[in-house]
């Protein structure tokens, strides 16, 4: 099977013959990361299936103008963390409402899902991330679950990578000193 | 490199516990391009929604200005300007009628009804009728050209 540069599936992209093709062979290479960067973020498996796809249609939209100043999966993973974090704004606003305590929330639709199989552990370092700040999470959840790098950060994040290791640096230690007090 | 183990990071803590269904990723592009597929129809669908009653007000209005302008022109404007003609050129013919012949003063009575007050001792009518060569050329110098 011809495989393709990403530079030249944008190129074929930008051919209303090829457009359709270049565009399925984009989704194949990079689908199972964004959905996982997604699921991540929102956690149930239905959330992240309705994000995901969010994200798709409005990479289609802006392919032809996207710049290529930054790498196709940088310029997608922006797309898809800004996607997620839209949707979990609005479903703060259904928390506050549907639950006294939104973290009971989210673990009551988080265990419901049958595509999870966590245990109390994951639970624990979860409601531990939750307390971070947003930007602590974001970065947190970037460096540990998504594994990017600091460099990938500072493009994805528009942050300098000084900044970002000193973030993650403070996450860690705000998350073990949480589980180092529930012990 | 040796990975960094965090506290949280025994026992049998598994950092990876979310599945996805069975085929999700098999499928995942058809749908995706389904969805591309009915946002473009109904993206198309709005602007035709919009453009075409647009298209009809804007056609409308210009054609309403269009032929607005032009009654006007032709009903009001143009009727008007040729009074104000005549009626400068009756002025005109009047005062001048001493330094033109009756050749001249025939050729703007053919061309543009103009009332001779004065008295000439002339009839233009005649003049044009039974000279009609030399009323043309009169008036064609009468008018300059």
């Amino acid at each position: 099977m011809e495989s393709f540069s990403d530079a030249e599936l944008i190129s074929q992209f930008r051919v209303p013959e090829s457009k359709e093709k270049a565009f399925r062979m984009i989704l194949t290479r990079y689908q199972e990361k964004l959905y996982w960067q997604i699921r991540r973020l929102v956690l149930v498996h239905d959330d992240a299936d309705d994000v995901l796809q969010n994200t798709m249609i409005k990479i289609w939209r802006g392919l032809d103008g996207f710049r290529e100043s930054s790498g196709l999966y940088t310029w997608m993973y922006r797309i898809a963390s800004n996607e997620a974090i839209t949707f979990l704004k609005s479903r703060q606003k259904e928390r506050s409402l549907m639950a006294d305590d939104p973290d009971d929330y989210i673990k009551g639709r988080v265990k419901s899902d049958p595509y999870y199989d966590g245990d109390e552990l994951f639970e624990k370092l979860q409601a531990a991330i939750r307390n971070l700040p947003p930007k602590q999470q974001q970065v947190f959840k970037m460096k540990y679950f998504d594994d990017l790098t600091y460099e990938e950060m500072a493009e994805v994040l528009s942050t300098s990578v000084g900044a970002l290791k000193a973030s993650y640096h403070h996450a860690v230690k705000k998350i073990q000193t949480a589980f180092e007090v529930n012990d | 490199m040796k990975e960094e183990k965090f506290i949280w990071e025994s026992g049998n803590f598994r950092k990876d516990p979310f599945k996805v269904p069975e085929g999700y990723f098999d499928t995942l592009a058809d749908r995706v391009m389904a969805r591309v597929g009915e946002s473009s129809g109904k993206e198309e669908a709005a602007r035709k929604r919009f453009i075409r009653p647009l298209m009809v007000w804007i056609t409308s209005a210009a054609a309403i200005l269009l032929f607005g302008w032009f009654g006007f022109s032709e009903l009001y404007v143009k009727p008007h300007q040729e009074k104000l003609l005549q009626q400068d050129l009756t002025l005109l013919v009047d005062y001048f009628a001493d330094e033109l012949h009756e050749g001249q003063l025939a050729g703007f009575v053919e061309d543009y009804d103009v009332e001779v007050t004065f008295s000439t001792g002339v009839d233009y009518q005649d003049l044009i009728e039974s000279e009609p060569v030399t009323a043309e050329e009169f008036i064609y110098q009468s008018i300059g050209n």
